[in-house]
């Protein structure tokens, strides 16, 4: 679980230190730099994936730095759990413009077990042989544990999902769900379900979202892949008496779009934090109830931690207040908080909704404390 | 017996889970009881509303410092619009909220101010009102039923004061196979609720049951009534000793 980001330098966000939950809610008007918030973590995974800061992937300079600090360094600092250990992780990327040279380092229980500003150890790894640092080289280290336990949680452990409106509609993706899970796009989701299915210690799991299903569509049955093959996920309607299956790709954008993200916080094995952009959109509101308790549930049940965006007003109404972070923007900056205080304490009086903050009484974020 | 064709009984309810399992609850318990509610009452053909926490009906006017009902008054004109031959109503509502409109939530404070309320809509002359908070929440009739319910692990313990505050969801989700799911699984273990273990454990399923009845016979006679009774105000200190 991450526990905080602090973000310096990337698209609208100058410097701001994200503290997260189990369960986190983004909320801010179009344009504040929500999506800025959810790219910079999947651009930090990416960057891990292709083990270099690749700035030409999000248009280049000009593009991935804010733009008042063209010449500053980016930078993101995590500090995560991993699930069965006990220490805290911190990992430091950095990537200045003028030299491109990328600066990491990795902290475990408050230990540094290495950092490396280019090609220079300044605290090398203790592990014979010594590599030469190039690159990042979280998770490149032979011999250093930790750094692969970290490497896993921010790279494949991190799951970003902005489903498009024909997500598992569109070509299928045959590729493996083996290393990195369900696809951003969703585009593996053969290979994710049958993942699910293969695991049958959890086969309460592809029990549990065909009944999620039924609050889309009442008539679902049930949700068969078609094995040995993987290569249809057909999914049955009661009508009638009769049981009538339909390919998935065949179904309503909501129902598609539902499916996707039950198939994202059921997948196996579980990612370690769940991002979702506009959960809601396509979905008709009576499904909201429903998702939202399985957005709620998932921290809890141990499979991640939920990072989510919103724009529903019936949505936010169903999660506790606390989990709630405001995205503003100030000037040209991104700025993204706990929720001012005096609107926590009205609504935990009942004397407001949170549904409210999107409409009648605009959410404010929390004065930031005063350093020293 | 009544003398008139029954009237419809209309349930408002908190989330969607609610909305699907009131009514099985209301469909089997009014089936249970040996006299049959069904010459003066039949259920509601279309789904209940679904009005969320009982803080969505109850405001706080700043200017008088009093509590109103504005909104729940609005839905009640509704239903009378939109489901002929309206008789009864009853809201049936989880009663695991600490505050209302910044005062502490008491059920039986609130249920009279909603059933009060609900007289300005026609509630009492027009049709019959009841309003039922289960305590302290609707998973307390699937707790007090464990035994009767599909995949409930074998030696699993009803918590003591069922009706005190704790989280019926959680007991739910780790003594059931599978987990526990409000939005999909509580009309379905609904229909496994034994209702003489409910008489017997929760005191708020009995005040539904009582509500119930009240409402029947209430249109079976056709003298309205709105459920809980408002107590008239005590006499005045001024007044003059009689």
């Amino acid at each position: 679980m991450i526990h905080s980001i602090r973000i310096q330098n990337f698209r609208s966000i100058v410097d701001q230190t994200v503290h997260l939950d189990p369960l986190t809610v983004l909320i801010g008007r179009s344009g504040t730099g929500k999506s800025n918030f959810v790219d910079a973590l999947r651009f930090l995974r990416d960057c891990l994936a292709k083990r270099q800061v690749d700035v030409d992937s999000r248009g280049g300079v000009a593009r991935t730095l804010h733009i008042d600090h063209q010449k500053v360094a980016l930078a993101f600092t995590v500090t995560f759990s991993v699930i069965g250990l006990d220490d805290t992780f911190q990992y430091f990327l950095c990537w200045s413009p003028d030299q491109h040279r990328t600066e990491e380092w990795l902290d475990v229980g408050g230990k540094k077990l290495f950092q490396h500003r280019g090609a220079k150890w300044l605290v090398p790894p203790n592990t014979v042989p010594l590599p030469s640092p190039n690159g990042i080289m979280l998770g490149a280290i032979p011999g250093l544990q930790e750094s692969t336990f970290a490497y896993v949680s921010l790279r494949s452990g991190l799951g970003c999902y902005d489903f498009p409106g024909n997500v598992l509609a569109a070509g299928v993706q045959p590729g493996s769900a083996a290393d990195t899970g369900l696809a951003d796009n969703g585009s593996n989701y053969l290979a994710v379900a049958d993942r699910i299915l293969s695991d049958l210690a959890k086969a309460q799991y592809w029990k549990r979202i065909p009944k999620s299903l039924r609050t889309v569509n009442r008539r679902v049955a049930n949700l068969t892949l078609n094995v040995p093959t993987a290569n249809r996920l057909d999914v049955a309607l009661k009508t009638g008496d009769r049981v009538i299956t339909f390919d998935v790709r065949e179904e309503s954008e909501g129902f598609r779009r539902y499916l996707a993200h039950m198939l994202a916080l059921y997948q196996t094995p579980s990612k370690q934090t769940l991002v979702f952009e506009h959960p809601e959109s396509g979905l008709h509101p009576g499904a909201l109830e429903a998702l939202a308790e399985e957005l709620r549930d998932t921290p809890t049940e141990g499979r991640g931690q939920v990072i989510l965006t919103t724009h529903s007003p019936q949505l936010l109404d169903r999660f506790p207040v606390e989990s709630i972070r405001v995205v503003e923007m100030h000037g040209q900056e991104t700025r993204i908080g706990p929720l001012d205080a005096d609107q926590i304490a009205v609504i935990k009086d009942r004397l407001m909704h949170p549904a409210e903050l999107l409409t009648t009484d605009e959410a404010r974020a929390a004065e930031p404390v005063a350093a020293g | 017996m009544s003398m008139t064709s029954p009237k419809r009984l209309v349930a408002f309810v908190e989330g969607v889970g609610d909305k699907a399992a009131v009514p099985i609850l209301l469909k089997r318990l009014l089936s249970d009881w040996a006299e049959s509610p069904w010459d003066a009452l039949f259920l509601d053909d279309k789904p209940p509303f679904e009005v969320g926490e009982v803080s969505n009906l109850v405001q706080l006017d700043k200017a008088t410092n009093t509590l109103h009902c504005a909104e729940w008054e609005r839905l009640l004109t509704q239903a009378q619009r939109t489901r002929k031959n309206l008789g009864a109503v009853l809201l049936l509502l989880d009663g695991d909220i600490p505050k209302v409109a910044g005062q502490e939530f008491c059920p039986v404070t609130f249920a009279r101010l909603l059933a009060d309320a609900a007289r300005r809509a026609g509630g009492g002359t027009l049709f019959s009102v009841a309003v039922v908070f289960l305590l302290p929440e609707y998973e307390a009739l699937l707790i007090a039923s464990h035994e009767s319910l599909p995949n409930i692990n074998p030696g699993a313990q009803m918590p003591h004061n069922l009706e005190e505050k704790r989280s019926g969801k959680g007991w739910l989700g780790k003594n059931l196979k599978g987990g526990y799911k409000q939005a999909t699984d509580q009309a379905e273990l609904t229909e496994y609720l034994r209702f003489d273990l409910l008489r017997e454990r929760l005191k708020s399923f009995c005040r539904l049951e009582r509500a119930l009845q009240e409402l029947t016979t209430a249109v079976r006679t056709g003298s309205h009534i709105v459920s809980p009774v408002v107590p008239p105000a005590p006499p005045s200190e001024a007044a003059p000793p009689t």
